[in-house]
């Protein structure tokens, strides 16, 4: 009796395929977990902004009453300009944060520009203080 | 990172290297370069409440320290 056979489905084997398959597999899981890294690291910098900005305006404004005498009255009211800009700019880009963290980190539209703020505030301590002889209170901030 | 994440990272590393070279090389200490280039990186962990809360005393603290005018300044 002829049985009709079905040919089995055979696979090609292609030499180094399943090997093909498992690197693309880690490497798409490596990508991923990058990613996620990344979308961290936004975060984790905003936060050292943060833990940073506070010392530094500690710095130019402690040096500023200390040499009081010596600067200019104009540069004196560039740094009290700062001193009362800088805590509210820092309130609010910290709230920013909070809120961005609190809500999925879906849109950083706000933290970013709470933070340019933030940023323009330290820049001018530092180049105030570096122009009337202080210290070079940048080489703490580090974040970018 | 996450340490979790490191050592996840860090045996992916390590798992494409083996099959890159066949076997030939392994990095089995992939996490303490991973860790390295982390810190390097700047990709730590984010801060924690507490962290958070102290961050903010010491931050506000630094601001009462400077609530006096420096100059008075015309309006």
């Amino acid at each position: 009796m002829n049985s009709l056979r079905v040919p089995a489905l055979t696979r090609s084997r292609v030499p180094g395929r399943r090997h093909g398959v498992v690197l693309s597999a880690v490497a798409a899981a490596l990508l991923l977990t990058l990613a996620a890294c990344a979308h961290n690291s936004f975060v984790v910098n905003a936060q050292r902004v943060l833990t940073v900005a506070p010392s530094i305006y500690d710095g130019g404004i402690t040096f500023a009453e200390q040499n009081k005498a010596k600067l200019s009255p104009e540069t004196l009211i560039v740094f009290e300009r700062i001193r009362v800009q800088f805590p509210p700019a820092y309130r609010t880009f910290d709230a920013a944060l909070a809120t961005y963290i609190a809500s999925g980190k879906t849109d950083p539209a706000a933290v970013n520009a709470a933070r340019r703020e933030v940023d323009s505030l330290v820049a001018n301590i530092c180049v105030l203080v570096m122009l009337n002889g202080g210290p070079d209170l940048g080489r703490d901030y580090k974040v970018k | 990172m996450d340490p979790i994440i490191a050592l996840l990272v860090g045996q992916g590393i390590n798992l494409i290297v083996k099959a890159v070279t066949k076997g030939k090389v392994a990095i089995p200490d992939a996490v303490p370069i991973l860790q390295s280039l982390n810190d390097a990186l700047g990709l730590v962990a984010e801060e924690t409440d507490a962290e958070r809360t102290e961050r903010r005393a010491k931050a506000e603290a630094i601001f009462a320290r400077h609530s006096t005018p420096l100059i008075e300044v015309p309006k």
